[in-house]
């Protein structure tokens, strides 16, 4: 519903032409990088400290995050170099040795598993406000609003025949007929193969700064990026595709609209 | 020796007793269960002051709620240890609290008490009892191998005892 912009007629038109189970899987695989951060901070305060570090870890090498490494680097150095804690220096050292002495006894008495809880509950002090900063709340902020909207699907360029340009999605394609989900209205049209002359994945402008902290590969896509034109309108030799939803819903379920 | 860490049977406990029933052990549970709580309250009090003056907003306030709630989980687990009692009568052993009581056992369905002491527990004096078949275990219990020696006391009478007294 999202992808389709709260389109009951799209979102149907999209689970009819991607199939039921890819548009599942689909809709609950993006929102696995997006949640991770979170997910982690939860494994950490249910107690189950190796899974919270493997999602702490997932989380830093592929969900998204609002700053570069690099920048992100720059401004802890930037808060360390600005730091001036005054007296409340020796206090916060006094507490943290006397907590460093405790956990030594939780570390001989109560073992490890005990003592790396502890430890955790202690630095989620630290790692929720940079949490706020790297991963802001999914509900809350626009970052993942762009996000959640891209479907699941690559977008391409689509060249047609009267040199129009459309973006959008392909949802399926035969010999005969091409369905598009247009990305700038979230409509879904066809187009006949013989009106399309070429095709060229591009890449939508906000998903392409989207990377994680410390992305695996370092290298950035040479895909360029997306033009998002008005929506084709007008007489002319401008083509008609079918509109399958919006407007004018023509097409049911089984059947294209003649 | 029998061991009673009370002078008199608490009041929480003494409301359980029957008439006929006789508290032979009434022992808090060995206040090492204080250090994981412990630890957790001044770490993230430590970190949260030291992270103060480089935070704002919804950061600094979500990193001191967070420091709120293991305090109060600190002070819950004191309120919890100052209420929580392990009493072994003549007829049974059970644990309570400020709830009432939260396991229990009549002496005579017990069959099997084991000790359990790790490397903390020798350093601090604490111990773990092992319980029957059920392999219920009470941890952190201070004056491990009193108790296990009272408690074996209470479940393997002498046989010849009566006769002796006769």
């Amino acid at each position: 519903m999202i992808v389709s912009d709260y389109n009951a007629n799209t979102a149907l038109a999209i689970l009819r032409s991607a199939g039921y189970v890819n548009t599942l899987l689909g809709s609950i695989i993006p929102l696995v990088p997006i949640l991770m951060p979170w997910i982690a901070l939860l494994l950490l305060w249910l107690n189950q400290m190796i899974a919270s570090l493997l999602a702490f870890t997932a989380a830093l090498l592929i969900s998204p995050a609002s700053l570069t490494g690099k920048a992100f680097l720059s401004i802890a150095h930037h808060d360390l170099q600005a730091y001036q804690g005054g007296g409340w220096d020796v206090l916060s050292f006094l507490l943290a040795a006397l907590a460093a002495l405790l956990l030594i006894f939780e570390l001989v008495g109560f073992g490890i598993r005990a003592s790396a809880r502890s430890v955790g509950l202690a630095a989620s002090v630290a790692i929720v406000p940079i949490m706020f900063r790297l991963y802001p709340l999914p509900a809350s902020d626009v970052f993942y609003t762009n996000l959640l909207t891209q479907p699941w699907l690559p977008a391409e360029t689509i060249t047609l025949t009267t040199h129009q340009s459309v973006t959008g999605y392909v949802l399926e394609s035969d010999q005969d007929w091409m369905e598009v989900l247009r990305a700038e209205d979230r409509i879904v049209v066809q187009y006949h193969t013989s009106q399309v002359s070429s095709r060229a994945m591009c890449q939508i402008a906000v998903v392409a700064s989207e990377r994680p902290l410390f992305p695996l590969i370092n290298t950035h896509s040479e895909l360029p990026l997306c033009a998002l034109p008005p929506p084709a309108q007008g007489p002319g030799g401008v083509l008609h595709p079918r509109q399958v939803t919006g407007m004018t819903t023509c097409q049911t379920a089984g059947r294209r609209c003649e | 020796m029998r061991v009673v860490a009370e002078p008199s049977v608490p009041s929480l406990v003494s409301r359980y007793l029957l008439p006929h029933e006789q508290a032979v052990i009434t022992v808090r549970f060995h206040p090492a269960r204080f250090i994981p709580p412990l630890v957790t309250a001044l770490g993230a009090l430590s970190l949260a002051i030291a992270v103060s003056p480089v935070l704002r907003g919804a950061e600094l306030l979500a990193a001191w709620l967070i420091t709120l709630v293991l305090i109060i989980n600190l002070a819950t687990t004191a309120v919890d240890w100052v209420s929580r009692y392990l009493v072994v009568t003549s007829h049974r052993i059970f644990i309570v609290e400020g709830s009432g009581i939260t396991l229990e056992w009549q002496l005579a369905d017990v069959k099997d008490v084991r000790l359990i002491r790790s490397i903390g527990g020798r350093l601090f004096g604490y111990g773990t009892l092992i319980f029957g078949s059920e392999r219920v275990a009470i941890d952190s219990l201070p004056y491990p191998e009193q108790l296990y020696l009272e408690i074996l006391g209470l479940l393997y009478t002498d046989p010849d005892a009566h006769l002796e007294a006769e």
